[in-house]
């Protein structure tokens, strides 16, 4: 939205943009629209995708940021050559060594799909194997300057506490932490972790209350790691007294009122292009959300102790009148009308005319169905939000995985099996898709033929795969619920042996739940 | 005198309301093609009307 406003709708920008280039809008949620962003395989928004005339990607740019001269700076560089993917590509071909050409090629990778970064880790790699000591090359990082090396174990770090599954772990920043104390990405990695230890599964428990300690003590004055040991005392209920104590700190964290110094600042300074950058309307979206965010939490606050029930029933009809569209809030506002006992009012907020809005969308339905299966109630337009689901977005495994299992809670489970059975993983091909698929039938203790048939089919798809060890740990898994013990610990072992050192005790831990397993079938 | 520049100022108001440029909606493949023909790149705007 910014973008348009500041930058295409800007007669300073519209010949130069007119002149040289043939313009295309993909819009999402308009059908010609979606294929397009299927078809170059884009996500977020905004995304500039620049392409030659023999449809080969010559360069991009993610996301947009006043001031929209700076921005221009960026599409002149496209077309006059500068650093774009083409021209990076075509280079580090002819210098392999060259670790500041990497890195950059590197992070144009990780810009144009943030998601799968496998391509920019493998050339993080490649740096780390080149220039281990980090004195061949410096590279960008914000204002600064860092050594490719430092920035690449960064990256890789980042890429593992982010990774799916048991992939997952803290490790490698932690070691990047260590060995790096007085990086200028040592803030970064601090943030990382912090976010990840505010929410880690319960075995990191005891090392997550350490680790966020640790990074409240060297950033005393930033709010953030505050909120994040608050928020892990909240998830555990534990150390509830310190947690008062980082929230009592925190009060200084009040970003609407930020906000406004900072835009009277720039407006002062007669650069408005900022000011609107930073009172722009998603900003005002975010306190929107923000602020029906805490009404709905105050309203399921006090339905949770019974008390205050006429004003939290206010605050959540607020919540609703500010976010009409959003189905987090009405899903809330029916759990809250439900232990209230007024059915009629659950549905009246989140009931079969929810469903019939002009567009609806996979995950507000997915929502929707998910809530009432798991209540038992409203169950036949849960089934209709759910068969929509699935037809907008057919492909898509999460979507059909959550369609099994909500149908699995209407005890349904033909119509699970039908939609993701058998013949689902005889057209899938992603061994990622196919372990959830073994991972999910698993968790279920059904459908076992088929989840070993997925998980065994995954482990062969992914032989050059970093997620080789995962899929195996998935095998594994599938085996252990099929009661087939002896192939579930040989899994397993060939987890361990695939793990690079991210995930040793993890696997350990299943390890030993299987030996023990099969100790006790011995003595029956 | 009055009337040019009534004229003028209408059409000053009407330049002013004009898209700043030409977007191609629909085929990728013709907009492709057209960048080929004109010797161009192929600019593609991926936006959501939210964000």
């Amino acid at each position: 939205m910014l973008l348009g406003q500041q930058y295409y709708d800007n007669p300073k920008y519209g010949k130069f943009l007119e002149e040289n280039f043939i313009l295309y809008r993909a819009p999402r949620g308009d059908k010609t629209g979606d294929a397009v962003f299927k078809r170059f395989n884009v996500s977020g928004t905004p995304f500039l995708l620049f392409i030659d005339g023999n449809g080969k990607e010559i360069d991009w740019i993610r996301g947009y940021s006043a001031p929209p001269d700076k921005f221009h700076e960026k599409v002149k560089n496209v077309l006059q050559g500068v650093d774009t993917f083409k021209v990076l590509s075509e280079k580090s071909l002819e210098n392999p060594k060259d670790v500041s050409l990497l890195a950059k090629l590197a992070k144009k990778y990780s810009d144009r799909d943030p998601i799968n970064t496998e391509k920019a880790n493998a050339l993080y790699k490649q740096i780390v194997a080149i220039d281990p000591d980090g004195k061949m090359g410096m590279t960008e990082y914000g204002k600064d300057q860092v050594s490719c090396t430092e920035y690449a174990e960064f990256s890789l770090g980042q890429a593992v506490l982010y990774a799916r599954g048991t992939q997952r772990s803290p490790e490698p920043l932690k070691a990047f932490i260590k060995k790096y104390p007085a990086s200028k990405i040592l803030k970064s990695a601090y943030m990382s972790l912090s976010s990840f230890y505010a929410y880690a599964p319960g075995p990191y428990k005891e090392e997550a209350f350490k680790f966020l300690e640790e990074a409240v003590a060297k950033y005393p004055d930033d709010p953030y790691f505050r909120l994040y040991y608050v928020s892990r005392s909240m998830n555990n209920k534990e150390n509830i007294d310190r947690g008062i104590e980082m929230a009592e700190g925190m009060r200084s964290m009040n970003q609407a009122s930020i906000a406004d110094y900072r835009a009277r600042l720039y407006q002062l300074k007669g650069d408005l292009s900022q000011a609107e950058a930073v009172y722009s309307q998603e900003f005002m979206d975010g306190q929107v959300t923000s602020l029906a965010y805490a009404l709905s939490s105050y309203a399921s606050f006090w339905m949770g102790q019974k008390k205050n029930l006429d004003s939290a029933e206010k605050m959540m009809q607020t919540a609703i009148l500010l976010e009409p569209d959003n189905a987090y809030f009405r899903q809330s506002a029916a759990g809250f009308y439900l232990q209230a006992g007024k059915t009629d009012k659950a549905l009246e907020v989140f009931g079969p005319e929810f469903i019939k809005t002009p567009k609806p969308n996979a995950s507000a339905l997915m929502t929707y169905a998910r809530f009432w299966a798991s209540k038992k109630q409203n169950m036949e337009s849960a089934a209709t939000a759910m068969e929509t689901a699935l037809k907008l977005s057919p492909e898509d495994a999460y979507v059909r995985q959550s369609a099994a299992q909500v149908f699995i809670m209407m005890e349904k489970q033909d119509k699970a099996i039908e939609i993701y059975g058998p013949a689902y993983i005889k057209i899938q091909d992603n061994p990622l898709a196919l372990s959830g698929y073994g991972r999910f039938w698993a968790g279920q203790k059904k459908n076992l033929d088929s989840a070993l048939e997925a998980a065994k089919k995954a482990t062969t798809l992914a032989d050059q795969s970093p997620n080789q060890s995962y899929l195996w740990d998935s095998l594994a898994g599938v085996y252990l619920a099929a009661g087939k013990l002896e192939e579930a610990l040989k899994a397993e072992e060939k987890a361990l042996a695939l793990d690079e050192g991210f995930n040793t005790e993890f696997y350990q831990t299943q390890l030993k739940k299987i030996k023990d397993e099969i100790e006790k079938k011995a003595k029956k | 005198m009055k009337k040019a520049f009534i004229f003028g100022f209408v059409l000053l108001l009407f330049a002013a309301l004009l898209p700043a440029q030409t977007w191609l909606t629909g085929s990728v493949d013709d907009a492709l093609a057209k960048a080929k023909a004109q010797g161009k790149l192929l600019l593609l705007d991926f936006f959501a009307s939210s964000g």
